[in-house]
């Protein structure tokens, strides 16, 4: 029986979200940090995490209070979804404290803020590269490419908030390109694009790049509204930036006072003291690590970005689209400069460069002008991201906290996450949402919830993906082989 | 100029692809490497090992001699150096990509000096770790040193442990010790031994692949006496598979091997008793010795004991296979125990009465009962067992069997999803004697 329209409609998304659900990755400093703000704001109505400190080394200190060192933005969007967790336990009487609920809930809310994102900002690469005129299978390539073949994979199942930043900064292009194309609709955009802006800023700093340079397209494209512009984008941004800053001023005394310059523990505090928090001017050793390295290299992951030289070429070419050209390769340059200017650009225990995730949306478009319109350049494209999906896969599914190291030597993927993988050895991360030291039952994925062991336990996550596809591959082959007979 | 940019994109994009596929290769090759790695060993008794393996930083007033069956150290009191004064030995440079560095060596009396042993960067020497055991006439001490991260600044005067006591150990009486630090970077974790037995661990970010140097030696605190010679130093890397992760474990124990991320050593700090785990010469399996060694000892004592990792109770299954060499007013033991050891059943192979039998008994908090309950099962001759048995954290049952004949079914008081070990140890009574083989453990875990 052949599936529904609405079924096949979805399908992806809800395979994608299926395949970021089926990991969990147990718990870290970072992720420690988030969830503690969560659960002072809902259980404690306080905005310090004191109560919880011990737990990480990810916190700010002032005063005698400890504070979350992160950008609040994600610890405030999960307190609805972790009032409503409470409240089900309290209703059906599950145990909050158990190590079975509390691994529950962290899961849980990796699902809906950043699980949900990576789906989101997958469908919107999707609904970018269809408006340039995508066939749907390379459509298809470029959501694959991005949501399965670049680290928005691994990211998208822990509650870091950089996905959730990524589909942010995603809608801010997504609304800038249509107050372009519909000028009716610049001030609704724009008081959009200052609430999603500052959103996402207070979600993730360094974001504030990428919505900069939206809102700098939408100015200088629009110069005759720019006032609409800027009163919208004011407007927009006003009540989160706001509520930001009194949360800054109540935490650290100043409404301009970032919980970075706060930092508690010393070797971190060393660092965020120098240059703007932690940002100094880009070091080679950084360039070289986010970009070739086998150490933390988007390159050496995901070497269908490769590619994106040889898609910006194409595009230039092509001279379509020329204004989101500039922007994507503003976006690009930009964030690299970033990436490779922060102390901390390997993202501590990582999967590649966490920190330029997101900007990697903006990679798709020029992957999508290379592998559009020839047949051989399609399946170069399909080839590459085979081989980044893979890597991605086995790093997900084996250790997302990749270990530090040197620059020039180190290879996580090789040394650690591949040969755990072949092994049989997946969900390494030892470090757990409850107990203090490490535990080897800390982090899973669905099939070993389940009992499966070893590779068998992405067996599940395989036959969910084959029984998706496997009515469109089998009737797919069907006229091929009725051409033959005939 | 457009054509020129798209020909600058195509020629860039060729030797980044070139490039990124010369790392894969360089990374397979390194990995391959890394898998291949093998340990080296240094023992002083050799009197060209110092000269071969290892460059000296030798301060004033230090003597050296390699010449003596060891490397002694020496230094005499009232040397009239100032404070300070170190000899460091480093070893040439090897790759580093986890495991475990360890040093044998005796100390002469207690006196205020450290004495060292760790791995630092063979480019960055200030990227170090070590564990510094303060030989302190009144007290003891160790602890560890260096930076928690490769790229981390050097916490001056900070300790990433701080002092730990270590009076319990019998520091300065001329005996062999070892010092030593097992890295797994893996889970970046690392561990103290003393004396082969894990102390203590902590998270670090070191990982492999880079070029590391192993060092040891002493240094000053006073201008007093040194007295210390190194037998022996040893280098085994890491094979990676020791995460002991997942629901199942099968442990053999490989000639006595005990494998620190999978169990906990535990020794009765005692002087009336006395606990060991000799290497066994003669094939698998766990060699579990305990002597009380004065009858005036406690009623029972547990002179050796390990333990698995804390994990979190669900249906349990366990089968363990014992070699009872001997048993004399003494017993061999399964526990499962919560961490606050507030809960907790225990199974005995106990022989407490002399006669040369053995006997099942089960210990327990009954189910809402905070006393221990005994029940004692049959006896039968002390030689070999075979207790296997299962708990059910759900249903609150222990269903005990030996050699596959039913023994026990009761309901205990352990509860689901508590935090328990598995503890594997022998118990003495006063004069009493054991020494029995722990063949095999086979621990399933369901899943939640």
């Amino acid at each position: 029986m052949a599936a529904a329209p609405g079924w096949k409609r979805h399908r992806f998304a809800v395979v994608l979200f299926a395949t970021y659900a089926y990991f969990y990755q147990g718990a870290d400093p970072n992720q420690h940090s988030r969830l503690f703000l969560t659960r002072a704001l809902l259980f404690r109505h306080v905005i310090n995490i004191t109560a919880d400190h011990s737990f990480t080394i990810d916190k700010s200190i002032f005063g005698d209070q400890f504070y979350s060192d992160k950008a609040p933005g994600l610890s405030v969007l999960a307190v609805p979804v972790q009032w409503m967790m409470t409240t089900v336990d309290r209703l059906f009487g599950y145990d909050d404290n158990s190590v079975f609920m509390q691994r529950a809930q962290l899961h849980f809310l990796t699902m809906v803020l950043c699980g949900l994102a990576g789906v989101a900002a997958t469908l919107c690469v999707g609904r970018i590269v269809e408006g340039y005129g995508a066939s749907a299978r390379e459509k298809a390539l470029c959501m694959v490419a991005y949501g399965l073949g670049t680290i928005v994979f691994p990211f998208s199942t822990a509650l870091f908030a950089h996905q959730l930043a990524a589909l942010m900064v995603l809608t801010c292009f997504l609304l800038v390109r249509q107050a372009e194309e519909t000028p009716a609709l610049l001030l609704r955009n724009a008081v959009l694009l200052g609430l999603v802006g500052s959103a996402s800023i207070t979600t993730e700093y360094p974001t504030g790049i990428i919505v900069g340079l939206c809102a700098g397209r939408l100015l200088l494209v629009q110069r005759g509204g720019w006032r609409t512009i800027a009163v919208g984008g004011a407007l927009g941004a006003a009540p989160l930036l706001l509520l930001h800053s009194i949360y800054l001023w109540k935490a650290f005394g100043s409404p301009l006072s970032l919980p970075y310059n706060h930092v508690f523990e010393p070797f971190f505090r060393v660092h965020h003291e120098e240059g703007l928090v932690g940002v100094n001017p880009p070091t080679l050793g950084g360039a070289f690590g986010v970009t070739l390295s086998s150490y933390r290299g988007l390159f050496f992951f995901c070497p269908h970005l490769l590619l994106v030289f040889f898609g910006f070429g194409y595009w230039l070419r092509s001279g379509q689209h020329q204004r989101d050209l500039r922007l994507v390769t503003l976006v690009v340059i930009a964030y690299f400069f970033f990436a490779s200017s922060y102390y901390a650009w390997d993202g501590g225990g990582s999967t590649g460069p966490r920190h330029y995730l997101p900007a990697l949306a903006f990679w798709s478009l020029p992957f999508f002008f290379f592998i559009r319109e020839s047949r051989v350049r399609f399946y170069v494209g399909l080839a590459f991201t085979a081989v980044s999906v893979f890597f991605m896969l086995v790093s997900t599914a084996v250790l997302v906290h990749q270990p530090e190291g040197e620059v020039l030597r180190s290879s996580p993927l090789y040394d650690t996450i591949l040969a755990s993988f072949f092994r049989g050895e997946l969900a390494l991360n030892p470090q757990d949402i409850r107990t203090l030291g490490p535990r080897f039952d800390a982090s899973y994925n669905m099939g070993m919830f389940f009992g499966l062991k070893g590779l068998w336990s992405l067996l599940p996550l395989a036959a969910l993906w084959a029984l998706a596809y496997s009515f469109d591959a089998a009737r797919s082959l069907r006229p091929a082989r009725a051409a033959r007979v005939s | 100029m457009k054509k020129n940019i798209v020909t600058g994109l195509f020629v860039v994009g060729a030797l980044v692809g070139l490039y990124i596929l010369y790392a894969h290769v360089a990374s397979l090759h390194a990995a391959v490497v890394k898998a291949n790695a093998i340990p080296w060993s240094t023992r002083f008794s050799d009197p060209e090992a110092l000269a071969s393996r290892f460059d000296v930083d030798q301060g004033p007033g230090f003597t050296l001699d390699d010449k003596v069956g060891a490397l002694v150290i020496h230094r005499a009191a009232n040397a009239g150096v100032p404070a300070g004064g170190h000899v460091e030995l480093r070893s040439h440079p090897f790759r580093f990509d986890g495991g475990t560095a360890r040093v044998r060596f005796k100390v002469s009396g207690l006196a205020p000096y450290d004495l060292f042993m760790g791995v630092e960067s063979a480019e960055r020497p200030d990227k170090r770790i070590w564990l510094v055991l303060r030989n302190d006439p009144t007290k003891p001490t160790f602890r560890l040193e260096g930076i928690d991260s490769l790229r981390g600044t050097d916490p001056e005067g900070d300790a990433l442990l701080q002092y730990v006591e270590a009076d319990k150990l019998a520091w300065g009486d001329g005996a062999e010790h070892t010092l030593g630090l097992r890295f797994e970077p893996t889970s970046q974790m690392i561990e103290v031994r003393i004396d082969d037995v894990p102390v203590a661990s902590r998270l670090i970010g070191w990982s492999g692949g880079f070029s590391g140097r192993l060092v040891f030696g002493v240094r000053d605190r006073q201008d007093a006496a040194i007295d210390a010679s190194f037998e022996e130093v040893d280098w085994v890397p890491s094979d990676g598979r020791d995460l002991a992760h997942g629901a199942d474990l099968t442990e053999t124990f490989l000639g006595s091997q005990v494998n620190p991320l999978r169990w906990q050593v535990f020794f009765q700090q005692e002087w009336r008793v006395d606990g060991q785990l000799p290497p066994l010469t003669t094939g698998d399996g766990l060699l579990m010795v305990g002597r009380s060694t004065s009858e005036s000892a406690p009623e029972i004592t547990t002179p050796v004991e390990i333990c698995t990792m804390p994990f979190a109770l669900t249906p349990l299954k366990l089968e363990t296979e014992w070699d009872l060499h001997q048993l004399d007013l003494a017993s061999v033991y399964v526990s499962i125990r919560n961490e606050i050891k507030t809960r907790s059943i225990e199974m005995d192979l106990a022989n407490d009465d002399g006669k040369g039998t053995v006997a099942l008994q089960v210990k327990g908090q009954l189910d809402g009962k905070r006393d221990v309950d005994v029940s004692n099962g049959p006896a039968f001759p002390a030689t070999k067992a075979h207790l296997n048995a299962t708990y059910d954290p759900w249903l609150r049952t222990l269903k005990v069997s030996n050699d596959e004949v039913k023994v026990f079914d009761h309901t205990y008081g352990l509860r689901r999803e508590e935090l328990v070990r598995v503890c594997f140890g022998t118990h003495v009574f006063p004069g009493g004697h054991s020494e029995a083989v722990l063949k095999q453990v086979y621990l399933h875990r369901a899943p939640y």
